[in-house]
């Protein structure tokens, strides 16, 4: 049996919002709905999806730092939803987030030793010089020099300030680390340079990542294992392999075969997914990919199907999957 | 498919910083041919979206040409007055960028603003226009395009939106058109189609493309031939094959190297040290120099130039000359 570090039972999150001509109307994005999820110690779990899929709501429900609507999170056996705000506050030394963005997500008026320390400033550790002396050794740890303890995050370019922020995440050395989108912003020589760093660290300390990213190719490399989400359901979850040579859900499939691919005459897309993602606030009935599903059958618009285990490793929620040897035409080549 | 449409000649852009000038573009020349793909690609800051703007006429004060030319066929288009650049763009020249909500006008349907581009350039009828409009909501797959005419910008998703760029840009039928990033805020579900569609266009209409990405994959589906910028100047051009069997230029290679793909997994991904210099930084010779794994002493010496390595690809690299 894999060691569980985070466990998500039937998790849940709906965000009231008003609709209707005079906003009268109440209603819900159903953002998270019935997520049932192990993250492994010491493992990379990727997390793909469309934008608006419920990504970023997992991360922060994970963290607790949402409200589930309903269903609980456990983070190496301790109750999340049962903590008081004090206990949480300790937990959350444990587990940190690291943001897209590194331009808004730092405080322009901080230097970067008050911003590397403030992790440290806030949970009282240790005396000001030590926190200091931390802060230095964090940069160092990321690859940055000591001597920009005193510069502002304007002065850096978005790699060295999505450093910062991975400096910041390791101040109190959590063993969980939540990253949304890091690398988004980057381009790919400086995007290669954070994952590198990213897998030196999960290394050198033993991390636990969640790694959400719009870059399949970026989440492939990186992960362990990939889960993927559609409006609000985890429809797939496995290998990283499995999820890119050998997926059932036709939506996984669709996904990644509208990834562009970096090859001479790439082939035509096998599985071309029309119209959108649907609203969030009236979900497709039975099953939410029936209304973009090339496969979808009476059936699929009826009843929900349930992410079920097809083995150990691989669990899938789809009535009528793609059949289990890869058959060309259906399932893209990827990266032949 | 010969016939050249745009030839930009040693067209160097900058601005003046007191009493130094700095160029943010150097010595840029290419040039693309009728119903030819033209993909730039380059790292951010490399002078990507400085070329479109400076086509497009476009330049913002203190923002200017400060040396070379930029003809459109006959038209030399950069001493032209604004009022002149006017007539060209829209109808000859037409411009998608990143994030189309930054460019529509909030504040009208989008029916009406691919009718008003219609009504400047073409001398039809209200009814013609109204119906033209739809036409054109219909050919970049908006679905109900009756319906949707009357839509704001804000009732469309991001992929509706950059559709209805689309449909604006086409409007007039231009000769060129200049898409800056034109999927990268979109979802790559969402990005395969509007790829599709301008794949599609494309081969309908026979116009040309100059298709700014940093995303490697992106410019294989689309470009027949690429440019790679690196701090303000190409340093190289090939077909895309060529290019992609066998990039010459050591910053290509880089970029190349550093993409994740199966090949990689289970290994440190490749990266090319550094970032890109300011255009505000002097360096002397290469540009690349800093980041180079090939650099030496006489690389620092002067600028390489371009030099044609066979009928239709250059490279800017002493390694090769
Ligand atoms: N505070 C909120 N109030 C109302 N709706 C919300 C709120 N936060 C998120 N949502 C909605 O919940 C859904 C999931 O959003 P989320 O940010 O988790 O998506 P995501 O998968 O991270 O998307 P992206 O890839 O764009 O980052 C979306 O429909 C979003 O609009
Ligand atoms: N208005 C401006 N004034 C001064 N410098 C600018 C201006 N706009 C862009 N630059 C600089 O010019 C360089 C090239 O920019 P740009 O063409 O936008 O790059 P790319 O599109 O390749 O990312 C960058 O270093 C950028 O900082
Ligand atoms: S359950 Fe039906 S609609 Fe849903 S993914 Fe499977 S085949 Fe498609
Ligand atoms: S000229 Fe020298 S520094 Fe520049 S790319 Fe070639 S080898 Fe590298
Ligand atoms: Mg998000
Ligand atoms: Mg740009």
């Amino acid at each position: 049996m894999p060691d569980v570090l985070l466990r998500a039972e039937n998790l849940t999150k709906h965000f009231p919002v008003k609709e209707g001509r005079f906003g009268k109307q109440r209603s819900r994005v159903h953002a998270l709905d019935g997520i049932e999820l192990s993250v492994y110690r010491n493992e990379i779990l990727g997390i793909v999806g469309e934008s608006g899929c419920g990504k970023s709501t997992l991360a922060r429900v994970l963290l607790n730092l949402i409200e589930p609507t309903a269903g609980t999170v456990s983070f190496d056996g301790v109750n999340l939803q049962g903590l008081t705000r004090r206990q949480m506050r300790e937990q959350r030394r444990e587990m940190q987030l690291v943001f897209q963005d590194p331009f808004s997500s730092l405080d322009p008026r901080k230097t970067v030793r008050s911003l590397i320390a403030e992790p440290l400033d806030i949970h009282r550790v240790g005396t000001p010089q030590e926190r200091t002396k931390r802060a230095s050794e964090l940069m160092e740890t990321v690859g940055l020099s000591r001597s920009y303890l005193n510069r502002y995050p304007h002065e850096f370019s978005g790699g060295q300030r999505q450093r910062i922020g991975i400096a910041r995440a390791l101040a109190l050395r959590p063993k969980l680390i939540v990253c949304d989108e890091p690398v988004s912003a980057l381009d790919v020589s400086v995007q290669a340079q954070i994952i590198n760093l990213l897998q030196d660290l999960q290394q050198q300390f033993g991390l636990t990542y969640l790694f959400i990213a719009h870059g399949l190719d970026v989440v492939r490399h990186i992960s362990d294992r990939i889960a993927v989400m559609y409006l609000g359901k985890l429809v797939e979850i496995g290998p990283a392999d499995t999820i890119f040579t050998a997926s059932r859900h036709p939506y996984t499939c669709a996904l990644i075969s509208a990834m562009p691919k970096f090859e001479l005459n790439p082939s035509s897309n096998p599985l071309p997914l029309k119209g959108e993602i649907p609203s969030p606030i009236h979900p497709p009935a039975g099953c939410r990919f029936h209304t973009r599903c090339p496969f979808a059958q009476e059936r699929c618009r009826r009843e929900e199907p349930a992410l079920t285990p097809q083995d150990e490793h691989h669990s899938f929620a789809c009535h009528f999957p793609l059949p289990a040897e890869a058959e060309t035409g259906v399932r893209p080549a990827v990266h032949a | 498919m010969n016939e050249s449409l745009l030839d930009v000649n040693s067209l160097t852009v900058g601005y003046r910083d007191g009493s130094r000038p700095i160029s943010i573009l150097n010595q840029v020349t290419f040039r693309i041919r009728k119903g030819e793909t033209l993909g730039i690609v380059g790292e951010s800051g490399c002078g990507k979206s400085m070329t479109s703007l400076a086509v497009m006429g476009l330049l913002a004060s203190p923002l200017q040409v400060q040396e070379g030319s930029i003809r459109l066929e006959e038209t030399e288009l950069t001493g032209l007055s604004a009022k002149q650049m006017n007539r060209y763009r829209g109808k000859d020249l037409a411009m998608i960028f990143q994030e189309p909500m930054t460019s529509l006008n909030p504040v009208f349907t989008i029916g009406s603003q691919i009718e008003e581009a219609l009504a400047i350039h073409l001398p039809l009828s209200r009814s013609e226009v109204r119906k033209r409009a739809i036409e054109l909501l219909q050919l970049v797959g908006i679905p109900s395009p009756e319906k949707r005419h009357g839509d704001y910008p804000h009732q469309l998703s991001g992929g509706m939106r950059q559709r209805a760029m689309i449909a604006i840009a086409l409007a007039c039928e231009p000769r060129l058109l200049i898409l800056d990033e034109p999927t990268t805020a979109l979802d790559v579900t969402i990005q395969a189609q509007i790829l599709e569609l301008l794949a599609s266009l494309k081969e309908k209409s026979g116009m040309s493309m100059m298709f700014i990405t940093h995303d490697l994959g992106v410019m294989m589906k689309m470009a027949d031939r690429v440019i790679v910028m690196y701090g303000g100047r190409i340093v190289e051009t090939a077909p895309i094959a060529k290019l992609y069997e066998e990039p010459l230029h050591p910053y290509t290679q880089g970029l190349w190297k550093a993409i994740p793909s199966a090949d990689t997994l289970n290994q440190r991904l490749y990266s090319i040290p550094g970032t890109v210099p300011d255009p505000r930084e002097e360096t002397p010779g290469c540009r690349f120099a800093g980041r180079c794994p090939h650099a030496r002493q006489e690389c620092l010496a002067a600028v390489p130039p371009l030099v044609p390595m066979d009928e239709d690809r250059s490279v800017a690299c002493i390694l090769y000359s």
